[in-house]
Parts: C-alpha cells; sequence; structure tokens
C-alpha cells in the first residue's frame, strides 16, 4: 500500500485525558501504512465554549489552525479525531464562506498574522480517513488477531455525525459498525449510538451528565455488549470515568471497558500492545487485560 | 431546566428576554446538534442557544453559582492566554469559582484519572501565542 500522509490535529484533550487516543491512533494508522504529521504549535479549536463568548473570536481561533495546515503542507487532509474539534474546524469553514461579516474578520487576524488568507483545507475525522482512504475490504485482508472479547456497543457520539461533518449520516449511521465486523469484532445493535454523552456537564452540572452516561451504558449493557466502543475524546472519559460513581448510586454493577475503536482496529492489526495506551482505560481493567493479549498471529497456527 | 427550549423559543418572540437570557436551560444545551439535524424546518437550534448564551454573559444575567458560564468564561480566558486548554487548571479554576465543594467529588475522579496516567499538570502553551493575540485585536478591529 503506498504510504499517505496526513496532517495531524491532536487537540487539548489528547494531550491529556484523552492519551489513549493519540497513542493507539498513532499505532492504527502506522499499521495500514498512513503517515501523520503533527501540525506545529495548533491552538485549542474552542471547544463548545468559544461559541458561547464570542463567535468572532471562535472562528479566529479555528481559522488559525485552518490557516496553519494551508501554510505547512498545501493541500493535505487535516486529521482531527476529536468530534469537538472536527466539528469546529468544519463549521468555522462553513461560517467563513457563508457569512462576510465573519470572513471579513477571520481574513483581517489572518493577514495580519502573516498567514495564507485563502484556506482550502479538508478536515477529517479517522473513521472517515479509515473508511474512505483504506476501506473495510482492506483492512479486512490485513487482520493479524482473532478478537477474543466479547460483543461491543458501537457509540458515535454527536458532533462527528452532525450537520457539518461527513463522517457517516446523521441518523443511524453504521460506519464504524462494518469497521468492527470487518475485523472480526461482534457489535450488537445499539440504538443510543449518536445520543448525547453530554460532553462537559459531567463536569458542570453533574448529576445531568450522569444521568446521560447512565443511559448510555445501561442500554449498552441490556443489548448484550461487553465494551463501549468510542471514537470522541470526551465520549470515552464521560462513559469510563464515573462507573464507580454510577455503580455507588444506583446500585448496580457498572465495570464495562470503553475502547476507542482505533485500539480494538490496532489489536486486530497486530499492533504492539504497548502502544495502544490501554493502561489509561479505567473501567473494566479484567477484561481489557483478558481480551488484549499478546497472541501469536492468526497464520501462525492456520 | 426551568423552560422547555419550545418555551426559551417563546419567550424571545414575545421580547421576554430578561427571563429567556436568564434561564437555566441555555446553559443545559450540550451543543450535541440533535435538534438541528431532525428539525423538519432547518432550524439551527443549536446555534440559538449559542446566541442566547451570548447574549446573557454579555449583560451578565446568567443564573449565578451555575458552572457552566463560568466554564466557559474561564475556557476562554485561558484560551486568549495560552492558546491551549489546559484540562486540570481549567476543571480547578471552575471549581473555585462556582463551587469549591464540588472539588471533593473531583478529587476522587481526579485520583482516578491520575493513576490511569490520564491527569496532566502541566501548562499548556503554544509557541506564538503572541501572534494568537495580536489576530485577536486584528479581527475586533474588522477589517
Amino acid at each position: 500500500m503506498a504510504l499517505r500522509r496526513y496532517l495531524y490535529y491532536p487537540g487539548c484533550s489528547l494531550r491529556g485525558t484523552g492519551v489513549a487516543y493519540d497513542e493507539s491512533l498513532r499505532e492504527c494508522f502506522r499499521q495500514l501504512g498512513l503517515e501523520l504529521v503533527e501540525l506545529e504549535d495548533w491552538n485549542c479549536c474552542g471547544a463548545t465554549s468559544y461559541m458561547a463568548i464570542d463567535e468572532g473570536a471562535a472562528c479566529v481561533l479555528s481559522a488559525r489552525v485552518l490557516a496553519l495546515a494551508q501554510q505547512q503542507a498545501p493541500g493535505v487532509d487535516l486529521v482531527a479525531p476529536c468530534s469537538a474539534c472536527y466539528l469546529v474546524l468544519r463549521k468555522t469553514e462553513d461560517y467563513i464562506s457563508r457569512y462576510p461579516e465573519i470572513r471579513s474578520r477571520v481574513e483581517a487576524s489572518l493577514r495580519k498574522a502573516g498567514l495564507p488568507v485563502q484556506i482550502g483545507v479538508q478536515v477529517r475525522h479517522p473513521l472517515e480517513v479509515l473508511w474512505e482512504d483504506v476501506g473495510p475490504e482492506a483492512i479486512r485482508k490485513r487482520v493479524q488477531r482473532h478478537w477474543r472479547g466479547g460483543r461491543v456497543a458501537c457509540y458515535y457520539g454527536c458532533q462527528a455525525v452532525r450537520p457539518y461533518g461527513e463522517v457517516d449520516r446523521p441518523i443511524r449511521p453504521t460506519r464504524l459498525d462494518e469497521l468492527m465486523e470487518a475485523v472480526n469484532v461482534p457489535v450488537v445493535d445499539y440504538s443510543l449510538r449518536t445520543r448525547c454523552c453530554g460532553g462537559s456537564l459531567t463536569g458542570t452540572i453533574h448529576e445531568v451528565g450522569l444521568r446521560l452516561n447512565y443511559i448510555l451504558l445501561k442500554e449498552a449493557v441490556r443489548r448484550g455488549a461487553e465494551a463501549i466502543v468510542t471514537m470522541c475524546p470526551l465520549c470515552q472519559f464521560n462513559l469510563d470515568v464515573f462507573q464507580n460513581e454510577m455503580e455507588r448510586q444506583t446500585g448496580e454493577p457498572f465495570d464495562l471497558p470503553v475502547l476507542y475503536f482505533t485500539q480494538v482496529l490496532g489489536w486486530c492489526l497486530g499492533a504492539e500492545l504497548e502502544k495502544l495506551g490501554l493502561r489509561h482505560l479505567i473501567a473494566g481493567r479484567d477484561l481489557v487485560e483478558r481480551w488484549f493479549v499478546k497472541e501469536r498471529p492468526v497464520e501462525a497456527y492456520v | 431546566m426551568d423552560f422547555t427550549p419550545r418555551r426559551v423559543i417563546a419567550l424571545v418572540r414575545e421580547g421576554f428576554y430578561r427571563d429567556a437570557l436568564s434561564c437555566q436551560t441555555i446553559w443545559l444545551c450540550a451543543s450535541c446538534y440533535a435538534c438541528a439535524v431532525h428539525c423538519p424546518r432547518g432550524i439551527r437550534i443549536t446555534d440559538l442557544m449559542y446566541t442566547l448564551k451570548r447574549e446573557a454573559i454579555r449583560r451578565k444575567v446568567h443564573p449565578k453559582g451555575l458552572p457552566t458560564p463560568v466554564l466557559a468564561q474561564e475556557f476562554y480566558r485561558m484560551v486568549q492566554r495560552r492558546g491551549r486548554n489546559s484540562e486540570f487548571w481549567l476543571v480547578l479554576r471552575m471549581a473555585l469559582k462556582s463551587d469549591p465543594w464540588a472539588l471533593v467529588r473531583l478529587a476522587r475522579s481526579g485520583w482516578r484519572l491520575l493513576r490511569a496516567g490520564r491527569l496532566s499538570m502541566r501548562t499548556e502553551q503554544i509557541r506564538q501565542a503572541d501572534q494568537l493575540r495580536t489576530m485577536f485585536a486584528a479581527a475586533r478591529e474588522g477589517r
């Protein structure tokens, strides 16, 4: 497979609580011969907070990221693994083209900073890259390990599949499920796949955030899932970190591994175990240790 | 949630701005855009909520003691200055300014994150923070 190159915009979460996503994404892409070059001196996308304060500043902030990409590698796609970053960058592109008022502000700021004003950067989510540039069939052919874990619920979350995204359709997306099936990981029919996890609400209005995640976990269990597969650092965080607390409050036992799709995919493709960031997972440790083991490649005993 | 989103919109349409802007509802919107993709009339309810949030903060009528607007403002300030957000410091500042008792609960999840190697206390900063500041100033001036 020819080596393809992408610019990589990790975003703030992947530097902190989402470090497992960063590690497993890099390893997963390496396995598939996709090169990630980190965008130099990238800044925060503004997430959901900036829009709540100042629309113009929010667009300027993400425009700098887009302009840096344009400057550092014109014509190369920018991979944004965090759903919030992905949505915000695409929304900014949309706003710049739609509203002249915002366009003139953004252009003035870019000109002042000596950055390119004409921006034509394609922002993409890793799931979109794997689906379109590699494809489930090609991925199926590269499977090196037999999945030994249980059934998983694929959780798409909200922002990646909503109005500005092209990851999949907004209602009942299936690409993550199909990608999991391509590497022989059994999935359950998870109807809450695009229901909101509350984002930062678990940190602000905690009871509300907790309740949203309780519903998501409870339904996954009821559908027969033993783990949840996510594609956003905030979803993973919310579903993973508060299971103890839910157990205390409801008396129902919760101990589900909440995995990044890049961890599952990476393992199946034969990645080195240490590079998948599995030690950063909090819930369902027993299962994680049982499922993700160094196994001989399939060919060795077929 | 004190008002349903439908009622918030009705309040705005009828000119009861103060009621609409000081409600809790708008701060419960997590920007998941579910309403926006489902609305048969293509109304961008999420963006409407953003507009109300901005106006509430500008007029300083957001509900006091609610951590969400505090988080938004602290986030804004941090990124304005350093270009990046440092999760640990952001959450700490938010808790201290809105509900210090929440620190007890936060300490528990903080400990779990720390053990899993996911809690970084490093202050993230971009190299060209001054460039970003120049950009904000230029955008404010307009063109």
